[in-house]
């Protein structure tokens, strides 16, 4: 499989206070990728690189192998229109209702006539179950509600990479499967590559193909999860022992 | 090669059917309707088809839709694998059955009552927090329990000190041109000398307070709306009230408290600058002796045109808080909400000034 995103040599600074300290790491084709690691690692600043919304100090990123970091913006946005990317808080935009909110890109991106952009939202709102939702405002519902209807506009444009940060964190057990089991159905039926930023063990188990471990700016860890799980570095083992009940 | 294309009564799709073209299928497929309709039977081939992506799959599944209504049949054929599963996780065929039906929209009547209930509401409600307001205005002056330490002194540099110069400005502006305007006439009757009674009266009545009320309204109401409103949104209200702290004595009072010393002071300070503004156009444009105009300023100004100037501005300092917090706390939704609340408390907050100043104008007259 080809690699779809490839970072070399990551370094990015907050006010001199290194977070990530050279990260190199590739994500393949088809596959859900998950970035992994404790709070304030760097997880979700890894995230931002890599889609454009933060420039590192030094190093490389290549998505669809073209390097993003000293691209002009014009052209870091038809990258990103292959993207979709679901925020840790949905950051739907609260002026609209929920079908509104999905059918931005739609409308920006398309000549699509509004019947058939209303059947498009109705599919997407489908997936993720959340059909009764589309003329609510995003203020009415509820965290994981919220969720599922990023999701819902994060996969409006149909995108061939799809980057999820945190998508079940919050969300009571079976929402959160629910959602795994969709992010599958996107990787085997429309060979979407998925990259997730998490730390819930059972999603885990259920959706990953490859990890990456973060620790202190560092990625201590690239591998399979099964790999993963025999791995012999202890902050590794602790992550997958201590949050298992027995 | 076209992407769409009739042959022997079959639709054959091509290379792709995305975003890009979906509209162009379903113009094709309404342009060949007559063809299609000879058939109860329709097939769209799609061996050819390479990529689809749930635009596509949407006007394939308007078209079914649509024909279904002629009662044509449409199948689609010889569809590859990767083609089959888009087809089916993005289809929208049995979504009908399902909720999407638009809230049911209010008749004419309705949305009348449904208004009037709700001002009916802001107006019980606004009644209420002024009351409050005013309660632990008076309490919190007795008791400090529940109030943050030193925040008086931080609200009073943001609402008082940091107004000084635009408040310093406007009302120079506004005594210098206000003589201006006046000085022209008052020579064609050789009358130079009642400039000083003009601008002494005018500035400390009405100018002087109004102005700096106005200013304030825009400047302090705003900020202090926007600062409730967004901390009404993110929870922080809900979150000091479950730390058992009150709302209205941990945020509401320092502002408070800072309005109703600041006000007063800024109004005084705008008569004074107004006033010389006044002085200048006296001495140098009416040709008046300085002392000719101080003289005369202390024989018409009487305490009464003071005191008027600072009832006046207490009662604008309250209304703009209370206007500002009520609006703050009445915010709803995101970012949209705050900007709302916002726009609403500066121009509820002036219009009140307003009637309030010909009310009070009446009152010492």
């Amino acid at each position: 499989m080809e690699n779809i995103i490839e970072v070399k040599k990551l370094i990015t600074e907050y006010d001199e206070r290194r977070i990530l300290d050279g990260i190199n790491l590739d994500i393949k084709e088809n596959e859900v990728f998950i970035i992994l690691g404790g709070s304030g690692c760097g997880k979700t600043t890894l995230l931002k690189h890599i889609i454009g919304l933060l420039k590192p100090v030094s190093g490389s990123i290549k998505v669809f192998g073209e390097e993003i970091t000293t691209m002009e913006d014009e052209d870091l946005d038809e990258i990103l229109m292959k993207c979709g990317v679901l925020f840790q808080n949905g950051a739907l935009l609260n002026s609209l209702s929920v079908g509104e909110n999905i059918a931005i890109p739609l409308e920006q991106h398309s000549n699509l006539d509004r019947e058939l952009i209303n059947r498009i939202i109705e599919t997407k709102l489908n997936l993720v179950e959340l059909a009764n939702a589309m003329y609510l405002s995003p203020a009415e519902l509820s965290g994981g509600m919220k969720k599922r209807a990023a999701l819902a506009r994060a996969i409006a444009l149909d995108p061939q990479i799809l980057f999820c940060d945190e998508p079940s964190t919050g969300l009571d057990p079976i929402t959160s499967k629910a959602i795994d089991d969709l992010l599958l159905q996107l990787k085997h039926q429309l060979n979407m590559t998925i990259v997730v930023v998490t730390h819930e063990l059972a999603s885990i188990h259920r959706i990953a193909d490859r990890i990456v471990f973060l620790d202190q700016g560092k990625a201590l860890f690239v591998g399979t999860l099964k790999e993963a799980l025999n791995s012999d570095i202890k902050e590794i083992q602790e992550f997958f022992t201590v949050g298992r009940f027995e | 090669m076209n992407s769409f294309e009739f042959k022997d009564r079959t639709l054959v799709l091509n290379d792709e059917l995305t975003i890009n073209n979906a509209e162009a299928f379903i113009k094709f497929v309404s342009a060949n309707l007559s063809d299609i309709r000879q058939n109860t039977n329709f097939h769209i081939d799609a061996e050819c088809l390479k990529t689809i992506d749930s635009a596509g799959v949407a006007a394939i599944d308007q078209v079914i839709e649509s024909l279904k209504k002629f009662s044509i049949e449409t199948k689609i054929i010889n569809a590859s694998e990767k083609i089959e599963n888009s087809l089916t996780v993005f289809s929208s065929l049995e979504l009908s059955e399902k909720e999407f039906r638009k809230p049911p929209k209010l008749g004419y009547i309705e949305n009348l009552g449904d208004k009037i209930f709700t001002i009916l509401n802001n107006i019980k409600y606004f009644i209420y927090l002024a009351a409050d307001m005013f309660f632990w205005g008076v309490a919190g002056i007795f008791s400090k329990k529940g109030q943050r330490k030193g925040e008086f002194f931080v609200q009073s540099n943001l609402i008082g000190v940091n107004a000084l110069p635009i408040v310093g400005l406007i009302s120079f502006l506004v005594g210098f041109i206000l003589s201006l305007q006046s000085a022209q006439q008052l020579r064609s009757f050789g009358a130079n000398i009642f400039v000083v009674d003009l601008i002494a009266i005018s500035m400390t009545r009405e100018m002087g307070p109004l102005m700096t009320a106005i200013i304030i309204a825009g400047r302090s109401g705003s900020s202090i709306a926007s600062e409730i409103a967004t901390m009404k949104i993110s929870e922080e209200i809900d979150a000091l009230k479950t730390m058992g702290l009150n709302p209205i004595k941990y945020v509401v009072l320092p502002k408070l408290y800072a309005m109703t010393i600041s006000m007063p002071l800024l109004t005084i300070f705008a008569d004074v600058i107004g006033i010389a503004g006044g002085f200048i156009i006296g001495i140098t444009y009416l040709k008046l002796s300085p002392t000719a105009f101080v003289d005369r300023m202390a024989n018409v100004m009487v305490l009464k045109d003071i005191i008027t100037s600072i009832v006046k501005s207490f009662v604008f300092a309250w209304l703009i808080t209370i206007v500002g917090v009520f609006f703050g706390l009445r915010a709803k939704g995101g970012a949209g909400g705050v900007g709302r609340s916002t726009t609403a408390s500066v121009v509820t907050a002036i219009f009140m000034v307003i009637v309030a100043d010909s009310i009070l104008g009446l009152l010492f007259y």
